[in-house]
C-alpha cells in the first residue's frame, strides 16, 4: 500500500525484533487472507494478539511499529486495531486480568457490589494494576454474553458466573501468587 | 454504444424530480448534480464512502427505516424524499447527537462563520440543548506548524483520516480508540508531513483541524476572495486569496478538474506568508561602500539609467523563470531596445564544455488529468512529490485507480507514496547509462547506429531495465517523465534526448519538467531573444538571489562581481543580493502583480493582483518601462525606438499585449488559429544534442553531486514563508549526504566534518548516513549556505575531513603569505 509509511514506521521500529515463532504465526495468519493491502490489514488482529500472548501480556509502540513493518502496512493502521479492542493492551498490565460485567443484567444481578468487593479484597480500582504486579482490573467491559449467569467475571479469558463474595475469595485465592500464571493457562 | 448507456443507466425520482443515473452510484451524487443538497459532513465526492456520520439519511419509498443517501445505490424506480417529515425527523436526531459532545464555542474558534456543522445546525438543530450531561474533552494534538488542532470539536467524520489515506498516501492520521473515547490522532506525537496536509483543513467540516499561520487573524466574512494561479510549480494550481485590505491572509484552492481538482499543495498555500515578512524591501536602496542607503525612486533610477548608459550594450538581464508572462515580455522589449542579452534559464547547468543544452521548461503531451489513466511510468530524475506535488497525486492516483507500474531512476530515494515496481538507484553521472539501457533493451538497432555506438557501448542494461522497457512496451498509455534534475543536470540534453527516444520506442507519452514555474511561459516571450554574454557591464536581476535560484551558484557569484553595476528588482532583502548588488529595487511579487502564466500542458491564465504591493515597490515591468523611457529620452529619439513597451500605461495595455503575443504563437502553429491552449507550441521534442559524450563520471575517490532543489526553498516567496521553513520539509543548511558504504569507504564517520572541494571551490558541512542516496553520490540541497559556496548543482567533488582540511588549508595560507 505505502511504502512512505511502511518507512516511517522503520524509524521508530529500531526497539522491537520479531521472533522466528511469531514470524511464524503471523505468516500463518496472513495466509488465511487475500492478497494487498486489505488482506494484510486483516491479518493486524492476530498478529497483535499473537504478540500479546508471546510477550509480556501488552503491546508496546515498538511492538506494534514491528508487526506494522513486517505487514508493510502503515503504523497507524496497527495503532487503530491495538487501541480499539479491548483484549488488546497498549499500557502494562498485570500477570491476570480480570473483567467484570457491568452490564443491564449484571447490574441488575449486582455488578455494582461484584465491583467494590472485588476492588476492596485487591486494594486497587478499576483500571488499576496491584502493586505486585499480579492482577488488573480492566476498566469497562462490554456485554460478554453470559447474561443467565449473571453478575459475571472474565479471568485471564475463563468465565465465572453466578459471582458472590465467597465465589470471589476463591477465584482470586486461586490466581498465582507470584511470577508464574501458567497454571491458569492450562484450565482448557 | 447508445444502448450500453442506456443500460448503465437507472432513473430514480429525487423529491418528485427524475434524474437518471448510472448504475452503482450513489442517491448523493445524482442529488447533487440536480442542485438537492443533502446535508452531511463525512461524505466527500473526492474520497471514498464512509457512512459514518449518518447526517444524510434519507426517506426511500419501501426502505423499512432512512437511508444514508451517501451509501445508498440507485435502483431503477426508486423514489427518494429528502425533505418529507421521516427524513427531516431523522436528520435532526443525528445532529442532536453531533452537538451532544461539540463545544458550544463558535465565538472563540476559527471555523466560524464557515463551518459546516454551524450552518447545517442553524437548519436542523434544536436551539435548546436536551443533554445536561457533562461533555467530553479531548486532548488537541500538535500536528506541526502548518495544522493547528481544537480536537474536542471533531466529529469523526474521518475525511482527513481517508485523505492522508487514499489521496497524500502519507496515512499519518487514524481512528484511535473506541465508543465515547475516540480520537482523531496519530497516536505516536509528530507532524503531519505529507506535502498535502493541508488540505484537511479545508476538508474538516468543523474547527478540529484549522489553519495555523492563519489562527486568530480574520473572519470569513471580513475577507474578499481573489482568485490566482500559483507559481511555485509547473502546473500552475487555481487558488483563491483571501484577503483584507490589500493583504493575503490565506490561501484555498479554487476548483480546477484540469489542473488540481480540489486540492492544494502545501507549499502553493502557505508560500503567502513570505508576503509579509519582516525583509520586505519597501524603498529603493543604493550601495554607499558598504552599506546601503535608503534613497528616492528618482534618484535610483537615475543611478540605474548611468551605469546603463555607460555599460552600452555590455547588459545582462536576469529573469526568474517564476516571474508572471508579463514581465518577461516587458524586459523583453527593454533588452531588445538597448541591445542588452535576456535570460530566465538560471537552471541551465550548459555553461562548461562538453555541457549539453537542456529544455528548461516544462511540457507534456499528456493533460495532466489523463496522466491518472496512466498504466506505466518511468520517473527519472524526479522528485515528484517535491518538486510537482499535484502531478505526484496525479502518479499515486494511476497505481490505485490502475494498478499503473512506476518505475523510477533516481540517485536518492524519497517517499514516492506508492509501489515502485522497478527503482534503478544511481549517481547522476550514470544516468545516461541506464536509460541507455532501457532504450537498448527497447530497440537493440541503436546498438549500431552512428553516433550512438559509444554510449551504448557503456549501456548498463540490467534485469531493471529489461523489465522497465518491457512494461513500458506492455502498456496501453505509459508515460515518460524526464524531471526537474534532468533539466538541470550537466548532460541535460543527452538525457533529455534518451527520454524521448525511449518514449517514442514505447509508444509512451513524454513529459519533460522543469523548475520555475512559469518556464513555459518565460520560454514563449523570450524565443529568439540573445540569452547570455560573456562578463556584462551591468547585470539586472529580477526576483533572483544570485546564490539561490540558479544551477551554477559560482558562476553567478563571479559575474555580479565582475559587472560594474549589479541592479536587483527584488521583494525581499535578502542577504546575498546585499553583498553582491549595487542598486536595490522594490519590486511586487506574481501575487501583487496578476498576470499571465502558462502551464506545462500550454494551458494559459491570467488573474489580477490579489494584494497590494507594500511600501514603494512596483510591479517589474513599470521599472523596466521607467528605465526604458529615461534611456530613450536621453540618448536616441523615441519613435527610433521598438516603442511598444513605452505605450504600456496600465496593467490592461500589458496584459494585451501578452494575449497578443500567446495569439500570434497559437497563429503559428495552426492554420485556423483555433487551437485553445499552447500546447503544441511548447511541447517541443529534444532534439539529439551535437556531441553524444558521457557525462564526466567522478574520479577514483571522488562523488557525484546530486543537486536536489528543496521543496520549500524553490523562489523567494517560499524561502521568506515562515511557516513553510518551519515545516518538516526545511532542509539542514550545511548538511551532505552519502550513502554509508562511502562514508565507510572515506573512513568517515556519520555526522563528521569534512571539506567538500568542487572544482575551485571549497566548503565545510556534515556528512550525514544516509541509504537512500545511492552509493557515489552526495546529496546536497541547493539554496542553502553550502550550496552557495560550492559550484554547479551536479559534476565530481571530493571529501577530506574537516581536521586534515585545516590544516591543508592553514599550510596552503602560510604560503600565499610567504608569497605576498
Amino acid at each position: 500500500m505505502s511504502q512512505g509509511s511502511a518507512s516511517m514506521a522503520a524509524g521508530s521500529a529500531a526497539g522491537y525484533q520479531l521472533s522466528d515463532a511469531e514470524r511464524t504465526a503471523i505468516d500463518h495468519w496472513r495466509g488465511k487472507f487475500p492478497d494487498g493491502p486489505q488482506g494484510q490489514r486483516s491479518a493486524i488482529i492476530q498478529a497483535l494478539f499473537t504478540l500479546q500472548e508471546h510477550g509480556s501480556g501488552w503491546l508496546s509502540t515498538a511492538q506494534m511499529d514491528a508487526v506494522a513493518e513486517y505487514l508493510q502496512v502503515p503504523p497507524v493502521w496497527v495503532y487503530e486495531v491495538a487501541s480499539f479492542y479491548s483484549m488488546l493492551e497498549t499500557e502494562p498490565v498485570g500477570r491476570h486480568k480480570i473483567s467484570i460485567c457491568t452490564n443491564i443484567s449484571c447490574m441488575l444481578r449486582g455488578a455494582g457490589e461484584t465491583v467494590a468487593y472485588v476492588e476492596q479484597q485487591l486494594g486497587i480500582k478499576l483500571g488499576q494494576t496491584t502493586a505486585d504486579g499480579r492482577v488488573t482490573l480492566k476498566i469497562e467491559e462490554e456485554c460478554v454474553a453470559a447474561c443467565c449467569g449473571a453478575p459475571v467475571m472474565i479471568v485471564d479469558g475463563h468465565y465465572h458466573e453466578n459471582l458472590t463474595p465467597a465465589r470471589i475469595d476463591e477465584i482470586l485465592a486461586g490466581l498465582s501468587p507470584s511470577d508464574s500464571a501458567a497454571t491458569d493457562d492450562e484450565q482448557d | 454504444m447508445n444502448a450500453q448507456v442506456q443500460q448503465d443507466m437507472v432513473t430514480i425520482e429525487i423529491d418528485g424530480r427524475k434524474v437518471e443515473a448510472p448504475k452503482g452510484s450513489m442517491i448523493i451524487e445524482a442529488a447533487d448534480r440536480i442542485g438537492i443538497d443533502i446535508p452531511r459532513f463525512c461524505y466527500h465526492r473526492k474520497l471514498s464512502i464512509a457512512a459514518n456520520c449518518r447526517m444524510c439519511l434519507v426517506d426511500v419509498e419501501k426502505a423499512p427505516k432512512p437511508m444514508p443517501a451517501c451509501a445508498t445505490p440507485v435502483a431503477d424506480g426508486m423514489r427518494v424524499f429528502t425533505e418529507s417529515c421521516r427524513a427531516r425527523d431523522a436528520q435532526k436526531n443525528v445532529m442532536e447527537f453531533l452537538l451532544i459532545n461539540h463545544p458550544l464555542d463558535c465565538p472563540i474558534c476559527d471555523q466560524g462563520g464557515e463551518c459546516e456543522l454551524q450552518d447545517l445546525a442553524m437548519g436542523y438543530g434544536r436551539s435548546v440543548s436536551r443533554f445536561t450531561e457533562r461533555k467530553r474533552a479531548v486532548k488537541d494534538k500538535n500536528l506541526g506548524p502548518l495544522i493547528s488542532t481544537d480536537m474536542t470539536r471533531c466529529i469523526h467524520c474521518t475525511r482527513c483520516v481517508r485523505f492522508l489515506d487514499e489521496i497524500a498516501g502519507s496515512n499519518e492520521l487514524g481512528t484511535i480508540g473506541r465508543g465515547e473515547k475516540t480520537e482523531i490522532s496519530t497516536y505516536i506525537e509528530h507532524s503531519i508531513d505529507s506535502e498535502l496536509s493541508g488540505n484537511i483543513i479545508d476538508l474538516c467540516p468543523v474547527g478540529a483541524l484549522t489553519n495555523k499561520p492563519f489562527r486568530f487573524r480574520a473572519r470569513s466574512w471580513e475577507m474578499l476572495a481573489r482568485p490566482a494561479v500559483s507559481s511555485h510549480d509547473c502546473l500552475h494550481s487555481n487558488i483563491w486569496y483571501h484577503t483584507r485590505r490589500g493583504e493575503v491572509l490565506r490561501a484555498v484552492p479554487r476548483d480546477n478538474e484540469a489542473i488540481n481538482e480540489t486540492w492544494l499543495s502545501d507549499r502553493d498555500r502557505y508560500s503567502h506568508s513570505g508576503l509579509q515578512h519582516a525583509n520586505r524591501l519597501l524603498q529603493p536602496q543604493l550601495r554607499n561602500g558598504e552599506r546601503w542607503q535608503q534613497t528616492s525612486w528618482e534618484q535610483a533610477l537615475e543611478q540605474a539609467v548611468t551605469a546603463l548608459q555607460q555599460a552600452g550594450d555590455s547588459v545582462q538581464m536576469l529573469l526568474s523563470p517564476q516571474l508572471v508572462c508579463e514581465e518577461q515580455l516587458a524586459f523583453r522589449h527593454w533588452a531588445d531596445q538597448i541591445g542588452a542579452a535576456v535570460d530566465w534559464q538560471v537552471y541551465d547547468h550548459a555553461v562548461a564544455d562538453g555541457d549539453q543544452p537542456a529544455q528548461n521548461w516544462s511540457h507534456s503531451n499528456v493533460p495532466l488529468a489523463a496522466l491518472e489513466r496512466a498504466d506505466a511510468v518511468l520517473l527519472a530524475g524526479a522528485r515528484i512529490h517535491h518538486d510537482q506535488p499535484m502531478l505526484g497525486h496525479r502518479l499515486r492516483q494511476a497505481q490505485r485507480r490502475h494498478g499503473a507500474s512506476i518505475n523510477v531512476l533516481t540517485a536518492a530515494q524519497v517517499d514516492w507514496y506508492c509501489r515502485q515496481d522497478s527503482t534503478v538507484l544511481a549517481a547522476p553521472d550514470q544516468w545516461a547509462q541506464h536509460l541507455a539501457g532501457i532504450l537498448l533493451a527497447l530497440q537493440p538497432d541503436y546498438a549500431g547506429q552512428s553516433g550512438f555506438k559509444t554510449l551504448m557501448k557503456a549501456a548498463r542494461r540490467g534485469p531493471e531495465e529489461e523489465q522497465i522497457a518491457q512494461r513500458l512496451q506492455q502498456a496501453e498509455r505509459a508515460v515518460v517523465i524526464a524531471g526537474q534534475q534532468i533539466a538541470m543536470h550537466p548532460q541535460a540534453g543527452l538525457l533529455q534526448y534518451l527520454l524521448r527516444l525511449i518514449a517514442e520506442a514505447s509508444g509512451s507519452g513524454l513529459t519533460v519538467l522543469a523548475a520555475g514555474g512559469n518556464a513555459a511561459g518565460a520560454m514563449l516571450m523570450h524565443d529568439g531573444a540573445e540569452r547570455r554574454i560573456d562578463a556584462p557591464k551591468v547585470l539586472i536581476l529580477h526576483s533572483l538571489q544570485p546564490l539561490c535560484d540558479t544551477a551554477r551558484p559560482e558562476h553567478l557569484h563571479a559575474l555580479c562581481q565582475q559587472a560594474d553595476t549589479v541592479i536587483a528588482l527584488s521583494a525581499w532583502r535578502d542577504d546575498d543580493l546585499e553583498q553582491l548588488a549595487d542598486i536595490m529595487l522594490p519590486v511586487a511579487d506574481n501575487i501583487e502583480t496578476g498576470g499571465t502564466s502558462v502551464n506545462l500542458n500550454g494551458l494559459s491564465q491570467t488573474f489580477a493582483a490579489a494584494a497590494r504591493a507594500p511600501g514603494s515597490a512596483r510591479p517589474g515591468w513599470k521599472i523596466a518601462r521607467r528605465l526604458a523611457e529615461s534611456m530613450s529620452a536621453a540618448s536616441t529619439p523615441a519613435d527610433a525606438q521598438d516603442a511598444s513597451l513605452l505605450q504600456w500605461n496600465d496593467d490592461d495595455a500589458v496584459r494585451q499585449a501578452v494575449a497578443n503575443r500567446l495569439q500570434a504563437l497559437r497563429e503559428g502553429v495552426s492554420d485556423a488559429g483555433s487551437s485553445v491552449d499552447l500546447q503544441a507550441v511548447i511541447h517541443q521534442l529534444p532534439e539529439k544534442p551535437a556531441s553524444m559524450t558521457l557525462p564526466k563520471s567522478s574520479a577514483a575517490g571522488q562523488l557525484y553531486r546530486l543537486g536536489e532543489l528543496p521543496m520549500v526553498r524553490v523562489d523567494q516567496l517560499c524561502r521568506h514563508s515562515a511557516a513553510l521553513q518551519a515545516s518538516a520539509h526545511q532542509v539542514a543548511d550545511r548538511q551532505a549526504r552519502l550513502h554509508p558504504d562511502d562514508l565507510r569507504k572515506l573512513k568517515l564517520n556519520d555526522q563528521a566534518r569534512v571539506l567538500i572541494s568542487q572544482g575551485d571551490a571549497r566548503a565545510e558541512a556534515t556528512v550525514v548516513a544516509d541509504a537512500a542516496v545511492a552509493s557515489g553520490c552526495i546529496g546536497i540541497a541547493l539554496t542553502t549556505a553550502l550550496a552557495a559556496e560550492l559550484g554547479a548543482a551536479f559534476g565530481p567533488v571530493s571529501l577530506q575531513p574537516a581536521a586534515d582540511a585545516q590544516q591543508t588549508l592553514a599550510l596552503a595560507e602560510s604560503d600565499a603569505g610567504d608569497g605576498a
